[in-house]
Parts: structure tokens; C-alpha cells; sequence
């Protein structure tokens, strides 16, 4: 690896941290916006005495820019205070709901890709034919349709109508079907119609050409060589999916009750739980922001044009 | 072992370029038709509602739809759980979302077109700056900083229109910069440049005029985009406010009644699927027929 390849890179960890740094500072400033954060700690009836006691005791009553700093300082620390509803440290509420989340997220994406990619290849390899014009008919669905209006059907169909599964909550295998296949839809519509296109320029390249000629046989060809070379940009896309898939999952958390990060946020946006919202943005936005690294370093391996950043016409 | 290896001519049948069953006119006629419906149902459709939106009917409730069983066709989509006429709030909610299109697509088209573009010109750290906007912006869902804004300001409209634009120009200016990038390592620029031509103009008048495709391409792909995310938002309470009527409010109301008025749901999710399915046709027809470089690729 060159040096030069090495300065991008720490460029873009750079970057990453600092988004990581503005958001925070972003949400911690807006959550403030939402209410007043004393009125949690004081009880209804209290006088403006014992608010005032309360505000000072808390350290609410320091300019703004000083809690600002106390609160980056912990931060870094992964100390965000208790949670006002649940009365357990902040941070221990957020991990234990990421759990939930990293299930549902992952699982959508492995139906993303075990559906996606297969039908991908198919379709570019018999283009034309019976599957790739109705999996593009699919793919073309799957993008227009909202994914928490197919939650709601989905429930209605197989939970209520026919019994199959439940309708909500988490706890075995079945509760997660549902919420991970409606979930998994929009990836998998995206990763197939970009594995399709992937693998049909692969398969145009000269050095197909070359297999062929060399007397390899078709399966040969697809699976060793157009696969191979079409599925490094998958991989990115893949990565990309995930900040999708995330801020998917807060409304199918929400419609099928899973008990993850999404949802929780929701809750305590709406219950104006400061910590909470702090500590949960900061888990999120760490993952987006990762994932977006990683596939922003692997375009710089690919891609030498990027390598350097900031170009001008 | 023999059928394995194609012949010349036969691997040339398989992959010249094909006429796509989904091109075909009947497939651009239907999202055009639809686009056609749309805009006259959201002008004119709140004027056409056999009933009042907003009236409260508690003993017509939850009266089910003209072609089942028990229904009639005064109602002819059904009530909801307050008796209000379905079909009148499917006709006003269409107004709503083609006001949301209207509005946003151009908006944040603009902005993001914009910014993209200047991005590509001036280079250096300006660029990166921008650039770095456009990365902090992913990093924090729509959703997020929607429902953020609506718990400090209240839901409303405007503040759908504000996130939603937030939400997309970013993506529109990155792909621009990329693309106008791109476009400017090619031959005629190079071409343009010996000839002597400023940056500006290499810019307004050669690189421009290529990069209106896709950005026509990408706003029309972002209709769907836009009506389900702001059908999202007002499912979860954060999108328009009570009094506005939405498709994806309708949806949230019928979430409660779901085991017994599935139609409540069912109906405002097709109009949604119905207009962005449109979008999309389109915009992958535009796509096809506007750049030649993908249409050998497909």
C-alpha cells in the first residue's frame, strides 16, 4: 500500500470521527430543545424553590456550553447518565436493546442476500427469460411499496387470517420471521437488481471471452469468474444497505413491537428521556458511520480516482 | 461437454441488446396514465369527494367497501372507525402527496444539483467540506432527525417539507459531484479545455447539459422515495399534523381496526404503491433512454 493510499484512509477515519463529534453535538443541543430537563427529576408539586435546589444539585443551571462539555467528556467514557424511565445507566439500556436490533438488522439483510443475489445471477445469465423479467417485476415492487404497510399486511395475512405466526413481540425464532422478511425486502430488491447489472457487465468483459475460448465449461465461466469479479461491488452495496436497514428498522420495530434500538429511540424521543436519546444516537450513528468507512475504504482499494479525494473539474 | 461451449453465433444472439418486455408502450403508458391520474385526482380530487373528509359518521362506521359483501356503494371504499368516507380522504390525501412532490422534488433537486455541481468546480477543502455535510447527513437516519424536529416543533407540514429536502439533497449532491467529476476527465472536455475555454464555461455549457439527465433520472426515481417516506412519518405520528389528511395517516388509523377493517389499510397502501410504482417505471424508462452508456449493460 502506498503512502498515499494510507493519508486517504486516516483522511476518511478522520471524517468519520468527526461526524461522529457533530451529531452528538447536534442531538445533545436539540434533545435540550424538546423540554426542560429538571421537570424529570422534580415531582409535580414541587416549588420553585426545590426545582431551582434540584437544578443546581443536577447541574442544569451551568451555561449550557460547560454541561455540553460534561457531557462529551463522559461520553467518551460511554458514561450517558440513567435513563429517567428505566432508572438503569443509559448505555446498558442502549446495548441491550442493540442486541435486538443487530438480530432483526442482520437477519434482514442475510434474506436480503440469499434472496437477492441468486435471482441476480439468474436473471443476468438467462437474460430475458421467465426469471429475470419476473424478478425485475419483483424488485420493481419491492421499491415502491412502503415497508410498514407490507409489515401491516403481512401481520394480517399470515398472524391473523391464517395463525401461522405471531404478530409481534421477540422471543423465538417465529417472532422474528415476519419483521426480518418485510424488512429484507427493499435490500433484497436493491441487491438483485445491482447483482443483475453487476454480473452482466462481468459477463461482457473480454476475459469471459477468453474462459470460453479456452473450452471451460458455462458453469465454469459464471460461477469461477463473472461471479467472482461482479460480486466486490455487492459487497459495497451491501455495506451501504446497513445505514438503510437501520433507519428501516425504527418503523418495522415500531409496527411489529421488537424490542430493539429503533424503537426505543421512538419511546424516548416521545418521553423526552435525554440520556437515552443521546446514548441510542451515539450507538447508531457509530454503525453508520463505520459501515459508510468501510465501504468508502474499499472503494479506495478499487478505485484510484477516489484515492485522492476532492477533485476539481 | 460440446453443448457447454456455445458457438460465436449464438453467444452473439444471446447478448446483443434486447427489446425489454418492461419497456414496451403498454409498460410506459401505465405510469404515465397514473402520473396523469395523480396530478388531476390531488388538484382536483378534494373538490370531487362525494362526502366531507373531516365528517364524523359514528353510525356508519367501519362500513366495508362497495364490492364486499355487507358493503354499499355509498360508501364506495368503506368508513373508517370514525365513520368518515373513505374514498373523500383517499382524494385529499392525494393532494397532499402531490403537493409533497411538487414541492420537495424541485427543492431539494435544486439545492442538491447545485451543491453538487459547485462541489466539482471549485475542489479542494470547499469540496471536501461539502462533502462532509453530505456524510453527516447519512449518518443520521431521516427518520431520526424527523421525529427530533417534530417533538420540538410540533408535526406540520412545513416541517415534513424540511426534513424530507434535508433528507434528499444530499444524496442528489454527491452523485452530481461524481458525476460531474467524471464527466469532466472525458475527451471533449479535454477537448474544450485546448481550445481555451474557461472552467466556467467548460462547466455551464459542456458538462451541464450531460449531467441533466441524470439529475432529471434521479428526481423521478425520488417521487417514490418521498410519497413513502412521508407516508412513514405520518404513520408514526411525526409527519403532518392532525388535521392534515395523509395516506400514511390513514394507515396508522387503520392499524387498530386491522383484523376487521383490513380495507382501512389496504386502500391507502395502493395508492401509495400505485404512484411510486409509476415513478420508478418512469424514471427507469428515462434512465434506459436517456443514457447510452447502460444501454448495452441491461
Amino acid at each position: 500500500m502506498t503512502s498515499k493510499l494510507w493519508a486517504a484512509i486516516v483522511m476518511r477515519f478522520m471524517r468519520a470521527i468527526l461526524t461522529i463529534f457533530v451529531v452528538i453535538t447536534l442531538v445533545f443541543f436539540l434533545s435540550r430543545a424538546i423540554g426542560d430537563p429538571v421537570s424529570f427529576y422534580a415531582p409535580i408539586d414541587s416549588t420553585q424553590e426545590e426545582i431551582d435546589f434540584l437544578k443546581n444539585k443536577l447541574g442544569f443551571d451551568r451555561p449550557l456550553i460547560v454541561q455540553y462539555g460534561d457531557f462529551l467528556y463522559k461520553a467518551v467514557q460511554l458514561d450517558f447518565g440513567k435513563s429517567f424511565t428505566a432508572s438503569r445507566p443509559a448505555w446498558d439500556v442502549v446495548t441491550e436493546r442493540l442486541q435486538a436490533t443487530v438480530e432483526l438488522g442482520v437477519s434482514a439483510l442475510i434474506i436480503g442476500i440469499v434472496i437477492g443475489v441468486p435471482l441476480g445471477v439468474v436473471a443476468a445469465v438467462r437474460r430475458g427469460g421467465i426469471v429475470d423479467f419476473s424478478s425485475r417485476v419483483i424488485a420493481l415492487l419491492g421499491q415502491a411499496v412502503p415497508n410498514f404497510w407490507l409489515g401491516l399486511i403481512l401481520i394480517f395475512l399470515v398472524s391473523v387470517k391464517l395463525g401461522w405466526l405471531p404478530t409481534g413481540g421477540r422471543g423465538d425464532f417465529q417472532q422474528l420471521i415476519l419483521p426480518a422478511v418485510t424488512l429484507g425486502t427493499f435490500p433484497a430488491a436493491a441487491i438483485m437488481r445491482f447483482t443483475r447489472s453487476s454480473m452482466l457487465e462481468a459477463l461482457q468483459q473480454d476475459y469471459i471471452r477468453t474462459a470460453r475460448s479456452k473450452g471451460l465449461t458455462q458453469r465454469v465461466v459464471i460461477m469461477k469468474h463473472a461471479l467472482r469479479n461482479s460480486l466486490l461491488p455487492v459487497v459495497t452495496l451491501m455495506g451501504l444497505q446497513v445505514a438503510g436497514i437501520l433507519s428501516g428498522s425504527i418503523i418495522i420495530e415500531t409496527v411489529f413491537a421488537w424490542p430493539g434500538l429503533g424503537r426505543l429511540i421512538i419511546q424516548a424521543i416521545i418521553g423526552t428521556d435525554f440520556n437515552i436519546i443521546q446514548a441510542a444516537v451515539f450507538m447508531t450513528t457509530i454503525w453508520i458511520v463505520f459501515a459508510n468507512l468501510i465501504v468508502d475504504i474499499s472503494y479506495m482499494f478499487l478505485d484510484p480516482r477516489i484515492r485522492t479525494g476532492g477533485g476539481s473539474v | 461437454m460440446d453443448e457447454d461451449r456455445e458457438s460465436d453465433a449464438a453467444l452473439f444472439e444471446k447478448y446483443r441488446p434486447r427489446k425489454f418486455h418492461l419497456h414496451s408502450p403498454l409498460t410506459l403508458g401505465f405510469p404515465i396514465g397514473v402520473m396523469i391520474l395523480f396530478v388531476i385526482t390531488g388538484i382536483f380530487g378534494p373538490a370531487l369527494a362525494p362526502y366531507d373528509a373531516t365528517e364524523i359518521d359514528l353510525i356508519n362506521r367501519l362500513a366495508e367497501t362497495g364490492f364486499q359483501a355487507n358493503g354499499s356503494w355509498d360508501h364506495a371504499l368503506g368508513t373508517d372507525d370514525l365513520g368518515r368516507d373513505v374514498l373523500s380522504r383517499l382524494l385529499n390525501g392525494a393532494r397532499l402527496s402531490l403537493f409533497i412532490v411538487v414541492v420537495i422534488i424541485p427543492l431539494s433537486t435544486l439545492i442538491g444539483g447545485l451543491v453538487g455541481l459547485f462541489a466539482a468546480w471549485i475542489g479542494g477543502w470547499t469540496s471536501r467540506l461539502l462533502m462532509g455535510l453530505v456524510d453527516l447527513q447519512m449518518a443520521l437516519p431521516g427518520i431520526l432527525l424527523a421525529v427530533l424536529f417534530a417533538s420540538i416543533f410540533g408535526p406540520s407540514l412545513r416541517n415534513v417539507v424540511i426534513v424530507l429536502v434535508i433528507f434528499l439533497w444530499s444524496s442528489q449532491a454527491r452523485i452530481v459531484r461524481s458525476e460531474a467529476l467524471a464527466l469532466s476527465e472525458t475527451d471533449f472536455v479535454l477537448a474544450a479545455r485546448t481550445i481555451g475555454c474557461t472552467d466556467a464555461r467548460i462547466m455551464f455549457r459542456h458538462i451541464l447539459p450531460n449531467l441533466l439527465n441524470t439529475i432529471v433520472i434521479l428526481a423521478t426515481l425520488n417521487v417514490a422515495t418521498v410519497i413513502i417516506a412521508e407516508a412513514g412519518l405520518s404513520y408514526l405520528g411525526v409527519g403532518v399534523d392532525q388535521q392534515t389528511i395523509s395516506w400514511g395517516k390513514m394507515i396508522s388509523e387503520g392499524r387498530d381496526v386491522l383484523s376487521i377493517a383490513w380495507w382501512l389499510v389496504t386502500i391507502p397502501g395502493i395508492a401509495i404503491i400505485t404512484v411510486s410504482l409509476a415513478g420508478n417505471l418512469f424514471g427507469d424508462w428515462l434512465r434506459d433512454a436517456l443514457d447510452p452508456r447502460l444501454r448495452h449493460a441491461r
